[in-house]
């Protein structure tokens, strides 16, 4: 069923939140700041988890969720105080249940350590111990609950009682149903009971009315009313519990007549009450009940007015709205359609370019204010995929005592700017990067306690890592006091697999970026934490291909800093358009340092063809992007534009005029075509042709390759 | 008929809203007791479908907000939920539950119980 296996996958979805939670809110309880939120939000993730698994039948995710939930509740009433609290293993036990949530998705199956069942029973103090946990809380409703079904669980007035065993066919049972003097303040109508009853067969209603007082003392609010219920049924007694036991109390229904002996041994005193009906007769069960119910009911139709004056005042609630859940995709779909808008947008602004000056006056002011609303609401769809950083940040602290386990060192995390927003896809992208570098840091970075201690240092390591949005992007930093890269080791052995020319003489930074080499890692041995080489440059190129980059600064013996730069979003850019020769370009406004005119006599040209332009004493590598293109064309182009590059802190690119700034929508590439150097995406302008957004951090080791950058229709490979 | 839905767990609400619009009901959601109230003002749902532990404001806590309500006295409120505990059950009904039903859920229990409350 399509339906179904959707729910499915939502609740997967859903309980990867939830683990998530639980993680955060677990490592709070280990590092003793746990709140009372914390332990309740604890609970709630795992009792959510099980109320899901119960929904999809998963038996053994059910069972286990309900031990550690039965932990959990004994933190939460305080049985076991929240400083004794063996926080490792309920972290472990949330591993196990995350194991069981990944097994239930895949239909597979996997065995549960029995220590840590029996470590969680112990935590509950034998409140599990139950073999078949799940049962007891799962009625099957298919089977009634025996424990209650027959009248020996029942008040000892009734026990007396002989209880006819299981009926044979077409027996006639009898129940007395004696509703509390509240009954119909839970907006029960007697019906509802009745019409449940008669699912199992004919029924026979009588009233008894006798203890409704005189009308100038009733509050229509109170029940003084008791029924008979005569059923010729098949079914057992069971069943008849289980139609009554959603709307009654035990105390509210017998199978004997209780009432008429509590009447006598307690002297009640609605005695005193005139009978005001006495008893009505029917063998259809509702209708004339609809017309006895009334008597004391406000029937679940209408509430009398009265209710209302009697009512104490309305419970205060906040002003402020809730929150709904949204499909991604239709966000997307949304973002999209705004994309859209933004292209049309540009349209309309272009050809307002040849209207006659007098209509273009009004025109263009309205155009403004398209502009302006345009990106309002380009900022508020974005403002609904926004997530706070804190979603994977809460992730580390587990991480980082795992780490300190494993690697014997101790590290102090420090966790900044978690509020920090960014787009969803972004935050998922965030993670694993996040992850490689904590690890690299607790692994590589910080040194044993004895090294520290011998370094001056405090025996326990800092590990900071922080959020920020800075312009247009995200820079999430991961700082640490440890000993720093190894640049001498590092250059080393980058010369001894040739990645570098042995006479070379890599900057510092240059050495310490060598980290970010596919099949470099200084660490002595391979350690199952971080020590098989493939970590870092895997990270970078993972973090680029989201348009990102990241760098490192390391101070020997001081530590070393990662710096993750993101866009907050994939789905618009800033861009300045350029041409060079006929076709146009998009770089990004957030890599552009500055633009200027070409001053030909600030060139100077090295050999191999390379030119450098002299920059205020500085100097930079000069590209020309019709070069690039292979466009051949008498003259100079008479501008450049000044980026930032990963690689190149100042390049210098020629082009042949700044057609203007604006915003674009970025279209991927990849999907639709291919992957192609230098171009990061494309987009469509204003007159509705496209154009390509350049990837300036490729663009420098483009031009050192002699490789051009491919045209429009190479690139896409049709005639545009 | 208009059924107001309330449940933390997306999977589950998302299971019972299903179930009840293919009957045709009229849903809406909410994703706890606060939220679950705020609809209910807005909404005036003829039915209430809620599970008992949420965040923010919990089912029994709802029930009882609701019965205050001028308008909250003659509405039906089913406790959907995994708790069967004589205790909590009494104190559902003291705060003015209608009915009790225990999770998982059995969708045609569930629609058999609403179509009673149609009458």
């Amino acid at each position: 069923m399509d339906a179904l296996a959707e729910i499915r996958n939502i609740y997967f979805d859903e309980c990867d939140e939830f683990i998530g939670l639980l993680e955060g809110h677990l490592a709070a309880i280990g590092d003793g700041r746990a709140t009372p939120d914390d332990i309740h939000g604890a609970f709630r993730a795992v009792h959510s988890i099980k109320g899901g698994a119960g929904a999809f039948a998963l038996t053994e995710l059910v069972e286990f969720a309900h031990m550690f939930e039965a932990c959990l509740d004994a933190l939460r009433s305080g049985k076991v105080a929240v400083e004794d609290a063996p926080v490792d293993m309920l972290l472990q036990a949330g591993d196990v249940l995350n194991e069981l949530i990944g097994a239930a998705r895949d239909g597979r199956s996997v065995p549960v350590s029995p220590a840590i069942v029996k470590a969680l029973q112990a935590m509950a103090g034998g409140k599990t111990a139950a073999p078949k946990a799940g049962d007891e809380i799962f009625l099957d409703d298919d089977e009634p609950a025996p424990a209650k079904a027959g009248p020996a669980a029942k008040p000892a007035a009734s026990a007396a009682a002989p209880a006819p065993a299981a009926e044979s066919a077409a027996a006639r049972i009898k129940v007395f149903i004696t509703p509390e003097k509240e009954f119909f303040r839970r907006a029960i109508d007697p019906r509802m009971i009745f019409e449940a009853l008669k699912h199992l067969g004919e029924i026979e209603v009588t009233c008894d009315a006798s203890k409704v007082p005189v009308i100038s003392s009733l509050d229509p609010n109170d029940c003084w009313m008791r029924w008979v219920v005569e059923i010729e049924t098949e079914q057992s007694r069971e069943h008849v519990v289980e139609a009554l036991e959603s709307f009654l109390a035990d105390e509210e229904y017998s199978f004997t007549d209780t009432e008429a002996e509590d009447d006598a041994a307690a002297g009640l005193d609605f005695h005193e009450a005139p009978k005001a009906s006495g008893e009505i007769r029917s063998t259809d069960a509702h209708a004339p009940d609809a017309e006895a119910a009334p008597q004391g009911a406000p029937s679940s139709a209408n509430a009398s007015a009265a209710t209302g004056a009697v009512a104490p005042p309305v419970v205060q609630r906040r002003a402020s709205g809730g929150t709904i859940r949204v499909d991604l995709d239709r966000i997307d779909r949304l973002m999209n359609l705004v994309g859209e808008i933004v292209i049309t947008q540009s349209m309309l602004s272009e050809r307002a370019g040849v209207l006659a000056k007098r209509e273009a006056a009004s025109f263009v002011d309205a155009l403004f204010s398209l502009a302006r609303q345009t990106r309002e609401l380009q900022d508020n769809v974005m403002a609904v995929r926004a997530q706070p950083v804190k979603v994977v940040f809460q992730r580390l602290p587990r991480l980082v005592r795992e780490l300190e386990r494993t690697l014997g060192k101790k590290a102090h995390l420090v966790l900044a700017g978690e509020d920090t927003e960014v787009d969803k896809t972004i935050v998922e992208e965030l993670a694993d990067p996040l992850i490689h570098m904590l690890r690299n840091s607790m692994d590589h970075g910080l040194e044993p306690p004895e090294e520290r201690i011998a370094a001056g240092k405090a025996p326990d390591g800092t590990i900071r890592v922080s959020a920020e949005h800075r312009g247009s992007r995200i820079l999430i930093c991961v700082t640490d006091d440890g000993r720093g890269i190894n640049r001498e080791k590092l250059i080393a052995k980058a010369k001894s697999r040739g990645l570098l020319p042995p006479d070379s003489e890599p900057t510092p930074e240059e050495a310490d970026n060598l980290i970010f080499h596919p099949g470099l890692s200084t660490a002595q041995q391979v350690t199952d934490v971080s020590g098989r080489g493939v970590g870092m440059d895997v990270v970078r190129r993972n973090v680029e291909a989201l348009g990102g980059r990241i760098t490192v600064e390391s101070t020997p013996g001081r530590g070393c800093k990662f710096t993750l730069g993101l866009p907050l979003t994939l789905a618009v850019l800033d861009g300045m358009i350029v041409r060079a020769g006929t076709e146009r370009f998009v770089f990004p406004l957030s890599s552009i340092v500055e633009t200027m005119q070409l001053d030909p006599g600030s060139v100077e040209p090295l050999p191999g063809g390379r030119d450098i332009l002299q920059l205020r004493g500085e100097i930079a590598p000069l590209l020309k992007l019709r070069q690039l293109l292979g466009i051949r064309a008498i003259g100079d182009e008479p501008i450049v534009v000044i980026v930032e590059t990963e690689t190149v802190p100042r390049l210098a690119i020629a082009v042949d005029e700044i057609v203007g700034q604006q915003q674009v929508v970025v279209k991927n590439l990849e999907s639709s075509f291919r992957r192609v150097e230098g171009v990061s995406a494309a987009t469509i302008l204003g007159d509705g042709l496209v154009a390509l957004i350049l990837d300036v951090d490729a663009l420098p080791a483009l031009s050192q390759s002699g490789r051009k950058l491919p045209t429009m229709s190479e690139t896409l490979g049709v005639a545009v | 008929m208009r059924i107001l839905a309330i449940d933390d767990t997306r999977t589950l609400r998302e299971l019972l809203c299903r179930t009840l619009r293919a009957a045709s009901y009229d849903v809406v959601e909410a994703e706890n007791g606060e939220e679950g109230l705020a609809r209910f003002a807005d909404h005036r749902p003829d039915i209430v479908i809620t599970d008992l532990n949420m965040p923010v404001l919990d089912g029994i806590e709802f029930t009882r907000a609701v019965r205050s309500r001028a308008d909250g006295t003659g509405v039906p409120i089913i406790i959907l939920t995994t708790e069967s505990g004589a205790e909590i059950k009494a104190e559902g009904r003291k705060a003015g539950a209608t009915a009790w039903m225990v999770k998982p859920f059995d969708p045609q229990r569930l629609l058999d119980m609403l179509t009673r409350f149609k009458k």
